[in-house]
């Protein structure tokens, strides 16, 4: 199989796993920060299932197991429409507008802004919903 | 690229995205109890929903959660590797309608049944497996 031209939406395949390493760093950091649960404890094996109290290490968290949702549609959209060679039209604004919203969605929640995160995530669901469109189509 | 004609695999893919969109929205409207101020807020407070079927929404969307992944590699690397149809794409299906009638089928609290449906689930990838491996 010839490989394929590089689309919009593998653009922002790439983006979106800088993204994940990035939330995934940022809630690691955040942890260490809070300082309540220890070094020590945290690099043992955390038998006890101590939770942090930390406000910045709970958003993070709770932020990216809300990207981790739905990122696998993502990536199962933007592969199936590689493979099927359907990248563009409404798929490629749709694949930007999930990157973006997925972005400002854990700026939001760490900032702590209430329902325009709400908000954001709706217009993320939405850039989903246009490139299952274009699949489908 | 020369695109690979639409499979059932990729038509299945396409439709789990759509059940795990579903499935996302129906868990996140389900705990309503805890209340519209209290869900637009950042949650510092760690509130649980103490709606039953918030509950298993939410532990039927991780079980699908936990081998979605799986289903994605496959379908796709089926897809690439040109060896999409036969026992994959039955597997392909039969994995699909588990899905389905497994977040129905515990959204019910049906017992039994919902553990049987998740094998066919398994088995169903397992088909998909089988026939990237030969």
């Amino acid at each position: 199989m010839a490989s394929a031209v590089a689309s919009t939406e593998a653009a922002v395949l790439i983006w979106s796993a800088g993204l994940l390493v990035a939330q995934i760093f940022a809630q690691g950091l955040a942890l260490d920060l809070a300082g309540d649960l220890g070094m020590r404890y945290l690099l043992g094996p955390r038998d006890k299932g101590d939770i942090s109290t930390g406000v910045p290490a709970g958003r993070l968290k709770r932020a990216l197991g809300n990207f981790l949702e739905t990122y696998p549609a993502f990536i199962a959209l933007v592969l199936a429409l590689t493979a099927t060679g359907k990248t563009g039209g409404i798929a490629a604004p749709g694949a930007v507008l999930w990157l973006s919203a997925r972005a400002a969605y854990v700026v939001l929640y760490a900032a702590g802004i209430p329902v325009l995160r709400t908000l954001v995530w709706v217009a993320s669901m939405l850039g989903l919903s246009m490139m299952l469109l274009r699949l489908a189509a | 690229m020369e695109a690979a004609a639409a499979s059932t695999e990729i038509w299945v893919l396409g439709w789990s995205a759509a059940l795990l969109i579903v499935q996302v929205i129906a868990q996140a409207t389900a705990g309503s109890d805890l209340g519209p101020k209290y869900l637009f807020s950042p949650r510092d407070e760690g509130r649980v929903s103490s709606s039953i079927v918030a509950g298993r929404l939410l532990r039927a969307l991780h079980n699908l959660l936990e081998t979605y992944p799986a289903f994605i590699a496959l379908a796709l690397a089926l897809t690439v590797t040109g060896k999409t149809g036969g026992l994959a794409a039955t597997g392909a299906v039969l994995w699909l309608i588990a899905r389905l009638a497994y977040v129905v089928v515990y959204a019910a609290g049906i017992p039994v049944i919902r553990t049987a449906i998740w094998f066919a689930s398994i088995v169903g990838l397992v088909l998909m497996l089988i026939r990237l491996l030969s």
